[in-house]
């Protein structure tokens, strides 16, 4: 019984797990019983007969190369995810702007324009009236290109 | 360019980590080609997820949590066909420099075929103990477990394998 808890001790001292205040006791025990010594061995050549691999340098390679690349790709990623969507916003920002600016100045054309037809109509109306208020008249051209206007009154 | 501190913390996980991950996966999976695959996969995440690795307590148990996940998203795939060949044990077992000690080499190979017929949670456990070096309380932690049932699924394990070498050792 009391070797089963010791096997215990044994098994948390080779995993470096066991309180440094039991060590003396193990020991002890160890010293006085045959039994445990031969688990110690056995435990021993448990541990050792693991064979633990190297890490393969080529994976190594693989794993640095790759993260670089990938961190190009974000970089990329960067530039295709800020700098050309603001290069389109300001874009857009200016053909807003100046959609604005040709709005306006079609505006002002269209009222100037108004305005001129406003003009040339009272312009033409005085015309009329004027050319109302005078008295007939005849227009005679020869073939010597000599024209006589004359008034019918 | 790389940022520099990135670099530099994640050089500090991956080489703190990178044997005790890189034997728990191979010793899982048996398989060279596939255990780069998955080694690979999990430091590219980790690198991907760093800043928020960083925060939290221990990134190695993280690490083995997302190897863990990946070797068992394969197995589950495989349907864990038993193929218990051990080729790549022995290619293994022949560059180690106790070769010429017949009886050590008995042992290993022994304790070898015995970890390949553990049932999988023992299996595992032992991995992470004797190949990847892990406390119990890491180990309780990757698998979700407590402390007391690590240990004793690994003492049960142990003492399954020294039963088995005990007439060999002296």
């Amino acid at each position: 019984m009391n070797c089963i808890k010791n096997r215990e001790l044994i098994q948390l001292y080779a995993d470096g797990e066991l309180e440094k205040n039991m060590e003396f006791y193990l020991f002890d025990h160890l010293a006085k019983c045959e039994e445990c010594r031969l688990f110690f061995r056995a435990l021993n050549a448990v541990i050792s007969s693991v064979i633990k691999k190297e890490f393969p340098a080529i994976l190594e390679k693989k794993i640095f190369s790759s993260l670089i690349e990938k961190e190009e790709k974000r970089e990329n990623n960067f530039f295709m995810k800020i700098i050309i969507p603001s290069l389109s916003y300001a874009a857009a920002f200016l053909i807003l702007i100046a959609g604005l600016y040709f709005y306006i100045k079609m505006n002002e054309y269209k009222s100037e324009m108004a305005a001129i037809n406003q003009q040339i109509k009272y312009q033409s109306q005085t015309i009329e009236l004027l050319y109302n208020s005078l008295s007939p008249t005849v227009i005679h051209a020869r073939y010597d290109h000599e024209i006589i206007i004359k008034a019918k009154i | 360019m790389i940022r520099a501190d990135t670099i530099i913390n994640f050089t500090l996980v991956y080489n703190l980590y990178k044997k005790p991950l890189y034997n728990y996966v191979w010793k899982m999976l048996n398989d060279k080609s596939l255990t780069e695959d998955i080694i690979q996969n999990v430091f590219l995440k980790l690198f991907k997820n760093l800043s928020v690795i960083k925060n939290c307590s221990n990134p190695g148990n993280w690490l083995f949590i997302t190897a863990r996940n990946e070797v068992f998203g394969y197995l589950r795939k495989k349907e864990i066909r038993n193929e218990n060949f051990m080729d790549e044990d022995f290619e293994f077992a022949s560059d180690i420099n106790v070769v010429n000690d017949v009886e050590v080499a008995e042992i290993k190979n022994l304790i070898e075929k015995e970890i390949e017929n553990m049932d999988e949670d023992s299996k595992e456990i032992f991995i992470l103990r004797e190949y990847s070096e892990l406390s119990y309380h890491e180990i309780a932690h990757i698998l979700g477990t407590d402390d007391g049932i690590v240990k004793g699924r690994l003492f049960r394990a142990r003492q399954r394998l020294i039963d088995k070498i005990s007439k060999l050792v002296r």
